[in-house]
């Protein structure tokens, strides 16, 4: 086998493992628990996140969504009553899952978000 | 000359008798199922854009004078086998797809280069070895999934366990990448959702097929498909050749495999892989292909005929005798047969030619001498 073509075999397997780990470190999934504990006058909310369908999350009830990749997200909230919320929330680079609380969203201010740990917050 | 001079109906329908048959069920079908045009279509460009890509693998295969590869059920365990890992590492849409690949394709090509192995020990039995390494593999794929799964290579997600702790579940839903590949790129026009970004890979599959016929190494697979024995006169490594021909199949089938299982949005773990081989052997016969003679548009016609029969018939079945299980027993056991019959009448044809042609060395010129003496011999 010549050196060029094994340069180039080379080159093909490694342009292969980027993929890999492209595809992997983009695509990876991560949870964000959304809940709608509020107390009041707290009805049930439709969440979406980035592009996915509206998700009806019931009052008292939670829902684990998930986000592809960290950085930031869309996420909007229709709940009756009140006002749309669309807004963007940034994935902690150091978290493993978030928790966020609708009764929190309020239209013109920062979305607040709680870096959790997945394992906890299922249970 | 007038070409349409030439046209035999006759010979026309004995030609192409199995599609003929499956067209004309179809037909019969329709109208018993009352349902309407836009429902057929949608659901036939929706399952088209599903399975096509599958039925394609098995071009070359036939194209290298291995018949029907039924051994793609080998390329379609590795596309499981990659989906399985990108559900468990959670990666989502078309990146889960291409992690998937980027699994399944190595897998499928040592696979592959396996099979391609057995069948050249195999020669002139390829289809039924095939078929049996289908089932060998099945084993090692239950014993992967299993055993290996959560015991030797950890499981990180409990939707792909089983209860008991260890091995993958019967049914994966493979909510992440579900439509991964679907609905990039989707366009509504009217009541139909035509996915384009599919349909450019199959597209871009097409290509590749009609661009790989006129290379050297496609040159050689239609060389050894014609006379193995010419061929590697002429020079031609027929063994690695068809190799080559077995591993691209078998890659075909894994990349098919995950389109198809993306579309679909759950696996049957243990059981999708058989029936991919099972389907896509139908459907290249239905299409009009022979075990030994396949085109791009015997798989264009062979998946919307399949999927029309597959469409109707449940429904035709409800009507006619009250269940629509007797439908779908019937779409099932036609399918059967049809591949039982493609097979039966390639046989039955390369001994009528074997016989005309040995009735040709004894002085009969024309086809129809050949064939009274031939029926006078055995009087």
């Amino acid at each position: 086998m010549s050196k060029k073509t094994l340069m180039a075999r080379g080159l093909f397997v490694a342009a292969y493992l980027l993929l890999a780990i492209w595809a992997y470190t983009t695509g990876k999934g991560y949870v964000v628990f959304i809940n709608n504990y509020a107390t009041g006058e707290s009805v049930e909310v439709f969440v979406t996140l980035d592009k996915a369908s509206p998700v009806r999350i019931r009052r008292g009830g939670f829902v684990p969504l998930m986000v592809k990749g960290k950085g930031t997200h869309q996420i909007m909230v229709r709940r009756e009553g009140a006002a749309d919320f669309e807004g963007a929330f940034v994935y902690p680079r150091s978290a493993e899952a978030l928790s966020i609380a609708v009764a929190m969203i309020m239209p013109g201010q920062e979305l607040v978000v709680v870096p959790v740990s997945a394992a906890l917050e299922e249970r | 000359m007038n070409p349409l001079k030439k046209f035999e109906p006759l010979k026309f329908i004995s030609d192409n008798i199995v599609t003929v048959i499956f067209l004309a069920l179809t037909i019969i079908a329709i109208p018993f199922s009352r349902l309407s045009g836009i429902y057929i279509l949608s659901n036939l460009i929706d399952r088209f854009a599903r399975s096509a890509f599958l039925v394609f693998a098995l071009i070359l295969p036939i194209m290298a004078g291995m018949g029907i590869n039924f051994a793609m059920v080998l390329g379609a365990t590795a596309g499981q086998i990659g989906l399985i890992f990108a559900i468990d590492y959670n990666v989502m849409g078309i990146q889960g797809l291409l992690l998937a690949t980027c699994i399944g394709v190595p897998l499928s090509i040592f696979l592959g280069w396996f099979c391609g192995q057995v069948l050249n020990r195999a020669r002139g039995r390829e289809m039924v070895t095939g078929f049996i390494l289908g089932y060998f593999m099945d084993g090692v794929y239950q014993f992967f999934g299993l055993y290996v799964m959560g015991w030797l290579i950890p499981i990180r997600t409990r939707e792909v366990m089983q209860v008991t702790g260890s091995g993958v579940r019967n049914t994966l839903a493979l909510g992440p990448v579900r439509g991964g590949l679907d609905n990039i790129l989707n366009l509504q026009v009217g009541p139909f959702h035509l996915p384009l970004l599919t349909f450019g890979v199959i597209a871009f599959l097409c290509l590749f097929i009609i661009w790989f016929r006129k290379t050297k190494l496609g040159h050689d697979m239609r060389a050894i498909g014609q006379d193995q024995g010419v061929s590697h006169s002429a020079g031609i490594a027929v063994d690695r050749t068809r190799i080559m021909a077995i591993v691209i199949s078998t890659i075909l089938a894994c990349i098919g495999q995950i389109i198809y299982l993306q579309n679909m949005g759950n696996m049957g773990t243990y059981t999708s892989q058989r029936q991919a081989g099972y389907f896509a052997a139908a459907a290249i016969l239905v299409g009009g292909a022979t075990v030994s003679k396949a085109t791009i548009m015997n798989v264009f016609v062979g998946v919307f005929l399949v999927h029309s029969l597959y469409i109707t018939m449940p429904i035709a079945g409800k009507e006619i005798f009250k269940s629509a299980m007797v439908g779908q027993y019937m779409s099932d056991f036609i399918n059967y047969a049809i591949i039982a019959l493609a097979l039966v009448l390639h046989a039955w044809r390369n001994k009528r030619n074997a016989d005309l042609a040995r009735a040709g060395l004894r002085g009969h010129a024309d086809k129809d001498s050949a064939l009274a003496a031939q029926a006078g011999a055995v009087q």
